[in-house]
C-alpha cells in the first residue's frame, strides 16, 4: 500500500481549474519527483496535499487514512511535513524559534522536542552558530536549510518539498539536495516538486511530469531521463 | 513590527514601569491626579487586551471599546439590578465579555485587513446604540448609577488611593500573565499566524484556534478592566464608549509599541496622562496625537519601547567603554 495516494484529484482557484484528475502515489522510503514548468499545477498539487487548498473532487489518502478535507494541522500531525514554495521562514523569529515552531505538534514532549532540535542543529552547523539570530537575516541558502530543518522537527513520515532549489546558487542547490537525500536515508519518504528536472531526477526513484494540471508522463527516474519529451522540454537536450 | 527585544530586557523594562506605577500616587497626591491615575491603569489593561489581537495575532480588529462597554455594563447591572457584590460582577464581566469576544472572533476566520477593521467599527456603533435604546435594561442615555465598590474582607474600597492599588495589583498580574503567554507556545503560534498564516498552518498550527484564543484572552482582559472601571466610576452611560476614545487605544498601542506588553503599558500611561495635560485644547488634542503618531511611524515604527531599548543599549555601551578609555590615559 502506498504511503501517499492521490486519486483523481481536481482543484480550482475560483472559476479556474488548476488540477485535472491528478493521480500519483509515494511509497515508504521513496523519493518521488513531480516536475513541470511554471503554471503546470505543481504548487497546487502541494497545497491540496497539505490541506491549504480544498479539492473539488477525488481523494487523498495517507497511510490508508483519508486526509483530503482535513485541516492542515491534522495533516501535519498525521505525518506530512512541508517545505513551502519560497521557503517562508518566520523572519522576525530566531532560528531556534523557527525550529521550535516546526515542532509545534511534538511540543507536549519537551525532551523529545529538544532532542530533535539538537539533531537538526547538528545536521546544519551554520544554523547552530546563529541560532539566536533572526531568521530574516539569513541568506537564501541558509533559509533553505532552516526550512528543511523546520520540516524535520515534526518527524514526518513524508516530506513534501515545493521547489527547494528556487533562487539558490547551483552550489547551494547541490548541498540542499544532499541534505534531502540524507533525510530520505533516515527513513522519510519525499515528494520533491521541482522545475529543475535534471537535479530532481538525479536523486529520485520515480517521477511524474505535470503539464496544464494533468499528469503527462510517469515512470522511473531512468525512464523519464531518457524520454524524448522530458529531454526536450526540461533537460535542455536535443 | 520590526522589533525584537531580548526577554530579559523586556522583563526589566516592564518591572521598572510597574514600580513607577506603584509609587505614582505618592508623586501625584491631589484628588484629580489620583483620579487620572486610576484611569491610567484601566487603559493599560485595555491596551494590553488590544495587543493580544492586534499586536500578537495581527488581526485588525479594533472593537476594544465595544467590549469595554459590554463588560462595564455587566458589572453595573449585576451590582445594581441584581444587587450582587462587585466580585460577582467581575466574574460575570469576564465570562460574558470573553464569550462576546469569541463570537466576534469567528468572522475573522473569513475577514481580514480592511474588512475586519470596518466590521469592528460597526460593532462599536451597534453596541452603543443598543445601550442607548434598550432602556428597560440599561436605563438608556441616563446611564446606571450607584454601582457597587469592591469589598475585601469586610472592608469597602472607598478612596481613590485604595482603588488604585486594587487596580494596580490586577494590572500587574494581567501584564505578567501576558508576557508568560507571549513566551509560551500560544504566543509563538499567535506571532506565526501574524507573520505568515500559510507557513504557520504548514508547520501544524491551527490558525483558527490561535486567532480565537487571542480574541478570548482579549475579552478576559477587557472584562477585568470594564468591571473595575464601572466600580470605580460608580456611574456609567453610553456616551463614554465612543469611537474617538477607541481610536485613542490604538494610538496608545502604536506609540507604545505594537506587539509589546511593556510597550502597551508605556503607551497607555503616557497618552492617558497627555490627554489630561491637553484638556485645555478641547477636542483639538487629537491633532497632537496625530502628529505624535506620524512622527512615531516615520522615525520608530516599533514604538517607544524600541526607542527605549536602543537608549538602554546606548547607555550601556557608554558605561562600559569609558573605564577602558581611562585606563589608556
Amino acid at each position: 500500500m502506498a504511503l501517499l495516494e492521490l486519486k483523481d484529484v481536481s482543484a480550482s482557484y475560483g472559476a479556474i481549474q488548476a488540477l485535472f484528475n491528478l493521480s500519483l502515489s509515494v511509497n515508504s522510503g521513496e523519493i518521488v519527483c513531480l516536475i513541470g514548468a511554471n503554471g503546470a499545477g505543481k504548487t497546487t498539487a502541494v497545497r491540496t496535499i497539505t490541506g491549504t487548498l480544498p479539492i473539488t473532487s477525488g481523494e487523498i489518502r495517507f497511510n490508508g487514512e483519508q486526509i483530503s478535507g482535513q485541516r492542515s494541522s491534522a495533516i501535519v500531525r498525521a505525518g506530512i511535513a512541508c517545505v513551502p514554495e519560497g521557503r517562508r521562514v518566520f523572519p522576525e523569529m530566531t532560528i531556534l524559534e523557527n525550529l521550535e515552531i516546526g515542532g509545534f505538534i511534538t511540543r507536549k514532549d519537551r525532551e523529545k522536542s529538544q532532542a530533535i532540535v539538537d539533531y537538526v542543529l547538528d545536521t546544519f552547523p551554520v544554523l547552530k552558530e546563529r541560532r539566536n539570530q533572526a531568521a530574516g537575516t539569513l541568506s537564501g541558502g541558509e533559509q533553505a536549510m532552516l526550512v528543511l530543518g523546520r520540516a524535520m522537527m515534526s518527524q514526518p513520515k513524508l516530506m513534501v518539498l515545493d521547489e527547494p532549489s528556487m533562487g539558490l546558487a547551483p552550489v547551494i542547490v547541490e548541498k540542499a539536495f544532499d541534505v534531502i537525500k540524507n533525510i530520505n536515508e533516515q527513513g522519510t519518504a519525499i515528494l520533491l516538486v521541482e522545475q529543475n528536472a535534471n537535479m530532481a531526477l538525479a536523486i529520485s526513484t520515480r517521477g511524474y511530469v505535470l503539464e496544464g494540471g494533468e499528469v503527462k508522463l510517469e515512470g522511473s527516474a531512468e525512464e523519464l531521463k531518457s524520454s524524448e519529451m522530458v529531454r526536450k522540454l526540461y533537460l535542455g537536450g536535443s | 513590527m520590526g522589533m525584537r527585544m531580548e526577554n530579559k530586557k523586556r522583563n526589566i523594562i516592564l518591572f521598572v514601569v510597574l514600580v513607577l506605577l506603584a509609587v505614582a500616587p505618592y508623586l501625584f497626591h491631589n484628588n484629580y491626579q489620583r483620579y487620572v491615575l486610576n484611569n491610567v491603569l484601566i487603559n493599560v489593561m485595555l491596551v494590553i487586551a488590544l495587543n493580544f489581537i492586534l499586536g500578537f495575532a495581527g488581526q485588525v480588529f479594533l472593537g476594544t471599546i465595544g467590549f469595554f462597554a459590554i463588560s462595564s455594563y455587566v458589572t453595573a447591572l449585576v451590582t445594581t439590578t441584581l444587587g450582587m457584590s462587585f466580585w460577582w460582577g467581575l466574574l460575570a464581566s469576564v465570562v460574558i465579555t470573553a464569550v462576546f469576544s469569541f463570537c466576534l472572533g469567528l468572522p475573522t476566520l473569513k475577514l481580514s485587513g480592511f474588512y475586519l477593521a470596518l466590521m469592528s467599527t460597526g460593532f462599536i456603533v451597534v453596541t452603543t446604540d443598543v445601550l442607548k435604546n434598550w432602556s428597560s435594561l440599561t436605563n438608556g442615555v441616563w446611564g446606571i448609577s450607584n454601582i457597587a465598590r469592591p469589598v475585601i474582607f469586610g472592608h469597602v474600597i472607598s478612596t481613590d488611593l485604595q482603588f488604585y492599588y486594587l487596580s494596580f495589583v490586577m494590572t500587574s498580574i494581567l501584564a505578567i500573565i501576558a508576557i508568560v503567554i507571549e513566551d509560551s507556545r500560544f504566543g509563538r503560534a499567535f506571532k506565526a499566524v501574524r507573520d505568515d498564516q500559510l507557513a504557520a498552518e504548514i508547520v501544524g498550527i491551527n490558525a483558527t484556534k490561535a486567532k480565537l484564543l487571542a480574541f478570548i484572552l482579549s475579552g478576559v482582559y477587557v472584562g477585568v478592566a470594564g468591571a473595575l472601571y464601572a466600580s470605580f466610576q460608580r456611574f456609567i452611560s453610553p456616551d463614554v464608549f465612543s469611537l474617538q476614545q477607541n481610536s485613542l487605544f490604538m494610538c496608545m498601542l502604536v506609540i507604545g509599541g505594537l506587539g509589546s506588553v511593556p510597550g502597551a503599558v508605556i503607551g497607555a500611561t503616557l497618552l492617558t496622562t497627555l490627554t489630561e495635560v491637553l484638556r485645555f485644547m478641547r477636542e483639538k488634542y487629537l491633532l497632537v496625537y496625530a502628529v505624535v503618531i506620524i512622527i512615531t511611524l516615520i522615525y520608530q515604527p516599533g514604538g517607544l519601547i524600541v526607542f527605549l531599548g536602543q537608549t538602554i543599549d546606548w547607555v550601556k555601551s557608554k558605561l562600559t567603554r569609558q573605564p577602558r578609555l581611562r585606563k589608556e590615559i
